[in-house]
């Protein structure tokens, strides 16, 4: 059933691509029109500049929010990944199935709740601690988002993850941390990177839950945000489009760190 | 002889499961022993109980006289190969068979040379800076061999080293496995479920059953008198006739639900009365034309007659109550064909009567 | 062979492994849903929260026809994404598994690399597509094939949808495609040599095995359409307001109310809840025929 004729296979190609464009029109778009030097975003395109980076870059708020983001990013690449390979390690080690697969469930839950959910109950949760909004609140928001993307991706890895051969170490000598650090650690250390940056990237791009922890704080979603609420501004798709790149970067590392798992 | 290593009463449970009822072993210097059983027996956690990665819900497991029952396992006298190898994938070969020697901290001219020596043993000389991922199944195991020798432990673990290896491969590594044992003089306790493994390399062998041991004696030993239904099936082939016990003591009589009545020797006295099961090897089977038999009183006709090369294999019907299995030079089966009337013979102490409660 | 072969590494390590993970969500995920869940009962005035346990909250979004015919909206803009989306993600699974083998990883790879192309910007970009003077109607405009830009493009349920399902279309093939990935092309040759036509082929097999894939799917896209807040907000204008935004202003608006907030929360996950359930069920009962 699978051999099918060469037309059903053009038509098949063709839906693939139509597909492919549907979601990537959006992406060509910011880049097309961040190089466009007519503010009306319509075709065709008359000239090409740079105007719009500048003015993205000589924005007085952007150096802010930026380092704000990149403060963000760093600690839930660093939190997320601590506390996500420790508990993905301990879901692991269970002995009792029925209770890892629970536990392995609930800690996914995060990522089913819609985010506007898990804003606002944060929100609401720092209001009766009396705690200010602010990169804090927001952090704890970042971490939270991207804590089970971190589990599943070092649950997968750990899932697969031969521990003959630390028993191996064990057998010959080494102590428990010992083992860990000669023999875990180095094997496991491309998927940890790998959902490091995974983690990075979720919270580089996170807006919903950063605007409603962050208060009168700045990051780069943020800023985009009341860009775009204030009308048409090309300087977005430059800013845009240097995000796009970053992002794109982490996304690649962290895919290729995954895939030489196996090496 | 001194014991190399002694369990002492161990027993392993797993929530509700028990996995060990109250196991006794002794492993003598310099013997090798097998753990023989099915999947699921209790074998392995045996090992790994005296490797140190189980702890026995209770008993005592000595090494060398030695309690070392609650010791972890890095600071244990023991080394384990595991079924396939467990190298560690980011090191040479030499950074693993040096491994823990380095964790001892020798220097590190001393650490080459007994890597050195150890590549030499299991003939893998010039592989020592090759990767693991690039070695072959055999090559694997020789290393994790090496691996486990370099620090010269006291007994050597071997939990089915060899059955991830093709048959060819795994023949020839059971006879290098045995040699290398004798000319290191060393204590290896080996857990396979290949019985023809055990017989080939063991001098001794545990047979386990359902988290028991049920028979620990030579390869030879459990070969021609098993102790249990369980063993005589387990170990080799074997014709398991049904029947009951005529009369007990030295030279037992068994009656075959066909009637005739045979002598047979029994392992564990049976009363007169009581029902047991006959074991006969085939190949001690012989069979004779009933016209030429007399005084013989067990007779059948040919049912079947398979060719396996080396010899000839002749079922031959008890009268319509039970098969049995005769295993002839092909020149013996050449006088027989189905349907022929034959009486069934086999040497006086060929024939094991078994009791049924069997343990 | 495998035998029972537990990992042990004592009771203590394991808990002392799944212990700040536990506690973070535990402190941060739990405790604030719960507190959002009280808040609902309290009482808002002006800035302050007023400890109470009254069902004003939800008395107010029973009677308001404002908010009813919001929710309703949303569950049905909701319902239509994921409509469209999960065939959509079903076809795709389909051909990366069975037809375009050797391209699956790459095709995989560009869905999960659209998924991380921002958020916000894909959304805005899309109203520079679908404007009244944007790219769809200037470029339509300037081959002659239209006299007047098409308005219901952009500020519309059609422009949320539009959005909605390029922003969720990467998300609903990953549970199609790997529950797809674990039928063999076995099942369906054995399927074939039995005489099975094509669409009934797809009917009896692909669609029942690949059922916990796509109920999963269709789950994911619903409430994640449901709860999106920023779409409707960039292109969705009076028309397309859905009850996220609702939501969001009683937070961050100019005239917030928490505890009401709270209250439409609780009242949305519960009602999508509900319909995933639902079709779920139905879904089951219908596949047994």
């Amino acid at each position: 059933m699978v051999a099918a004729s060469p037309r059903t296979h053009y038509a098949a190609a063709l839906f693939v691509v139509c597909v492919l464009l549907y979601l990537y029109a959006p992406v060509v778009v910011t880049v097309l029109f961040s190089f466009a030097d007519s503010p009306r975003l319509s075709l065709p395109i008359q000239g090409l500049t740079l105007s719009w980076y500048a003015s993205a870059l000589s924005n007085p708020l952007i150096q802010t929010a930026l380092r704000n983001t990149l403060i963000l990013a760093t600690i839930s690449a660093v939190g997320g990944c601590l506390a996500g390979t420790a508990f993905a390690f301990g879901v692991v080690k269970l002995q009792r199935l029925r209770l890892r697969r629970i536990l392995l469930t609930a800690s996914l839950l995060p990522a089913v709740v819609p985010l506007l959910v898990i804003g606002i109950s944060l929100a609401v949760f720092f209001r009766t601690l009396g705690s200010q909004p602010g990169l804090f609140n927001a952090a704890i928001g970042h971490v939270l988002v991207s804590l089970p993307f971190v589990i599943l991706s070092l649950n997968a890895r750990l899932e697969t993850f031969d521990f003959s051969v630390v028993e191996a170490a064990r057998d010959l000598g080494a102590p428990p941390l010992r083992a860990f650090l000669d023999i875990t650690l180095p094997l496991i250390r491309p998927s940890v990177l790998g959902a490091g940056l995974l983690a990075a990237a979720l919270s580089l791009d996170e807006f919903i839950v950063t605007w409603f922890n962050v208060g009168t704080q700045l990051t780069a979603p943020v800023l985009v945000w009341g860009l775009m609420r204030r009308g048409v501004d090309p300087s977005i798709n430059a800013l845009a489009t240097m995000f796009l790149a970053v992002l794109l970067v982490l996304f690649v590392a962290s895919s290729l760190l995954g895939r030489r798992r196996r090496a | 002889m001194t014991s190399a290593v002694e369990i002492v009463a161990v027993r392993k449970s797993f929530g509700d499961f028990v996995a060990l009822h109250e196991i006794n072993l002794s492993v003598g210097e310099q013997e090798f022993v097998s753990l023989l059983g099915a999947s699921g027996c209790g074998k392995t956690t045996l090992l790994r109980i005296v490797a140190g990665f189980e702890f026995a819900t209770s008993g005592r497991v000595l090494i060398g006289g030695e309690d070392i029952t609650g010791i972890p396992p890095h600071a244990r006298p023991t080394n384990i190969v595991f079924q396939r190898g467990a190298l560690f994938p980011h090191m040479t070969v030499r950074e693993n068979v040096g491994y823990s020697l380095k964790l001892r901290k020798w220097p590190k001219k001393r650490i080459d040379e007994q890597v050195d020596r150890m590549l030499a043993m299991v003939r893998l000389e010039g592989f020592g800076d090759r990767d693991p991922a690039k070695l072959s199944g055999g090559q694997v195991q020789r290393v994790a061999l090496a691996r486990a020798l370099a620090g010269e432990p006291r007994v050597l673990l071997l939990d089915e080293p060899l059955s991830a290896l093709d048959l060819k491969l795994r023949q020839q590594m059971q006879l290098e496995l045995r040699s290398l044992q004798k000319s290191l003089g060393a204590t290896f306790i080996f857990v396979t479920h290949d019985q023809t493994e055990a017989l080939v390399m063991s001098d001794r062998i545990a047979i386990m059953n359902a988290g028991r041991i049920v028979q620990f004696g030579r390869p030879q030993e459990i070969y021609t008198r098993p102790s249990s239904i369980f063993v005589s099936d387990f170990i080799g082939q074997t014709n398991l006739i049904p029947g009951d016990v005529v009369a007990g003591g030295a030279g037992t009589a068994f009656r075959l639900r066909a009637g005739a009545v045979v002598k047979a020797a029994a392992p564990a006295p049976l009363a007169a009365g009581s029902k047991a099961v006959l074991s006969v090897r085939p190949e001690n089977v012989r069979l004779i034309p009933a016209a030429r038999a007399n005084g013989v009183a067990l007779r059948g006709i040919v049912r079947e007659s398979v060719y396996l090369g080396s010899s000839v294999r002749v079922a031959v019907d008890l009268d319509g109550a039970n098969l049995i299995w005769a295993e002839l030079r092909e020149e013996e089966a050449a006088g027989l064909s189905i349907g022929d009337s034959v009486a069934v013979t086999w040497p006086e102490n060929a024939a094991l009567v078994l009791g049924e409660g069997g343990a | 062979m495998i035998e029972q072969r537990p990992r042990s590494s004592g009771r203590g390590g394991v808990a002392l492994m799944l212990a700040p993970g536990s506690a973070f969500y535990l402190l941060f995920f739990g405790v604030p849903m719960l507190s959002l869940f009280v808040l609902s009962f309290w009482h808002a005035e002006g800035f302050d929260l007023i400890p109470t346990f009254s069902l004003e909250n939800y008395g107010k979004i029973a009677t308001s026809t404002l908010y009813q015919v919001i929710l309703m909206r949303t569950i049905g803009v909701g319902l239509v994404t994921a409509a469209i989306t999960v065939p959509l993600a079903f076809a795709l699974s389909y051909l990366m598994r069975f037809v375009f083998e050797r391209r699956a990883q790459i095709i995989l790879q560009l869905l999960l690399i659209s998924l991380f192309s921002g958020y916000l910007v894909r959304i805005y970009a899309w109203r520079t597509i679908l404007g009244k003077q944007g790219l769809l109607n200037s470029t339509l405009g300037w081959l002659g094939l239209i006299d007047h830009p098409m308005d219901f493009l952009i500020f519309s349920k059609f422009a949320v949808i539009v959005t909605l399902v390029g922003l969720l279309l990467p998300l609903a093939v990953l549970p199609i495609y790997s529950a797809m990935s674990n039928i063999s092309r076995d099942h369906l040759e054995i399927a074939s040599d039995l005489g099975s036509r094509r669409f009934y082929l797809v009917r009896t097999i692909l669609v029942p095995m690949a059922m916990p894939g796509i109920t999963t799917s269709f789950a994911f896209t619903f409430l994640l359409a449901a709860g999106d807040f920023v779409t409707p907000n960039l292109v969705g204008g009076s028309q397309g307001i859905m009850i996220g935004n609702v939501i969001a202003d009683q937070f961050r608006g100019t005239g917030a109310n928490w505890p009401l907030g709270a209250a439409l929360a609780f009242v949305t996950v519960c009602c999508v809840m509900l319909i995933v359930a639902a079709i779920n069920r139905v879904v089951r009962w219908v596949s047994r025929w």
